[in-house]
């Protein structure tokens, strides 16, 4: 069992076990960071990356068949034609989904799971005026620090989840098998990837009962659980028990107003989408 | 149609890239850049190339189209499926209030067909 001290030693070998985080994610974060962020300039990080510079194009050729008019190959003109807002989500979505796809290899599962927390957290973020990019990002490595279990011991980690199934209490047995749990792992190599310190907060304290902090943390705790209700994706395990009242409190949500009710709308309507894409 | 009639008619959400010329929206659609609206259409909309340029390029994901009603059987079924699985999840009546007010929220919000 490592203590806390060794885990922050162990996180650059864990994170080299994983896939190696999106340079063009990291890229656009900075760039974030900079009001005088121009579609050229976004264009040009992301044409670096084949993925992304395909889905750029696909979204804008579908705006020029809607028109009758020819496809385009340049992800410049494309990118101009499509905008700074949907190429910022294109890096995001596209860059952030490759990357937990490929780290959760053989468990198809948990890659479902944080894109449908993904999805949930940047829905609730945009009811409530916070960073869409930060609520995708925090919601889809929400459970990353659960990969790290499987490089340090994967049979030990399959017995966690097994009991966990069985009593809801994944942390506890996390904590009694291994010292630490996936939110602590997670938060660390958030930390490691140089990640905004509003992501690595909502993803260390997505389990917690107390009040969050800040809203950010309120929408992945309140995300994860939509995703349970809403069924995504199916599983037998999904179970809602309780929902922190204080991260509602905090969000003032209604779940019956019709706004939510919209929201959860989208939510499914958006999952269901992103499966019947490409890559 | 007006915006409360589409408001009170049968639709599904889409995505933006899923979306065709002459389709009506069912719900507003709004686009925002922080607090500042940057697009509202609204429902009853009839959807035209350049309003679906503008929500792909005003970053929207998805809107409420009308779509057409599903028959009463099909609909029964799918409403019946719904209410059992709900029920698993949320372990029959919840004693936790805000599970309790989130699956009175679901019941509102009712399967999706589409």
């Amino acid at each position: 069992m490592l203590s806390q001290v060794d885990l922050s030693q162990e996180i650059p070998r864990l994170a080299a076990a994983l896939p190696p985080f999106p340079r063009v994610v990291q890229q656009m974060l900075e760039l974030l960071r900079d009001d005088d962020l121009s579609i050229e300039t976004l264009a040009r990080v992301a044409r670096n990356d084949a993925v992304i510079a395909g889905q750029i194009l696909s979204v804008a050729n579908h705006v020029r068949r809607l028109r009758l008019q020819s496809d385009l190959s340049d992800p410049f003109a494309a990118a101009s034609l499509i905008g700074l807002n949907r190429v910022r989500q294109i890096v995001v979505g596209a860059g952030m989904n490759r990357f937990v796809q490929v780290a959760a290899g053989s468990t198809p599962f948990f890659y479902a799971h944080s894109l449908a927390v993904a999805i949930v957290a940047q829905e609730l973020a945009a009811m409530h005026d916070l960073s869409p990019e930060d609520a995708y990002i925090a919601g889809i490595l929400h459970d990353i620090g659960q990969l790290c279990f499987h490089v340090l011991d994967r049979e030990a980690y399959r017995v966690v989840s097994e009991q966990a199934a069985v009593d809801g209490r994944l942390v506890e047995h996390e904590r009694a098998a291994f010292g630490y749990d996936h939110c602590l792992i997670g938060c660390l190599l958030a930390e490691h990837w140089h990640l905004p310190e509003g992501v690595l907060r909502a993803i260390a304290t997505h389990h917690d009962d107390d009040a969050p902090e800040n809203r950010l943390q309120a929408v992945v705790m309140i995300a994860e659980v939509l995703t349970r209700a809403l069924d995504l994706p199916e599983s037998p395990n999904n179970r809602v028990v309780r929902v922190n009242p204080l991260a509602c409190e905090l969000l003032e949500i209604d779940f019956s107003s019709p706004a939510m009710l919209d929201c959860l709308g989208r939510c499914r309507a958006r999952y269901r989408h992103a499966f019947r894409q490409p890559g | 149609m007006n915006e409360a009639q589409a408001e009170q008619a049968h639709f599904c959400w889409r995505a933006v890239t899923e979306l065709q010329a002459g389709m009506v929206l069912a719900r507003p659609a709004r686009a925002a850049h922080g607090s500042r609206a940057t697009l509202l259409i609204g429902a009853g909309a009839t959807l035209t190339e350049s309003t679906i340029t503008q929500l792909i390029a005003r970053g929207v994901e998805c809107v409420a189209v009308l779509e057409a009603c599903p028959g009463d059987a099909e609909w029964a079924a799918v409403e019946v499926a719904y209410q059992q699985r709900l029920q698993q999840i949320f372990g029959g009546e919840p004693s936790d209030q805000g599970c309790s007010e989130l699956l009175a929220a679901l019941h509102k919000l009712g399967p999706c067909l589409c």
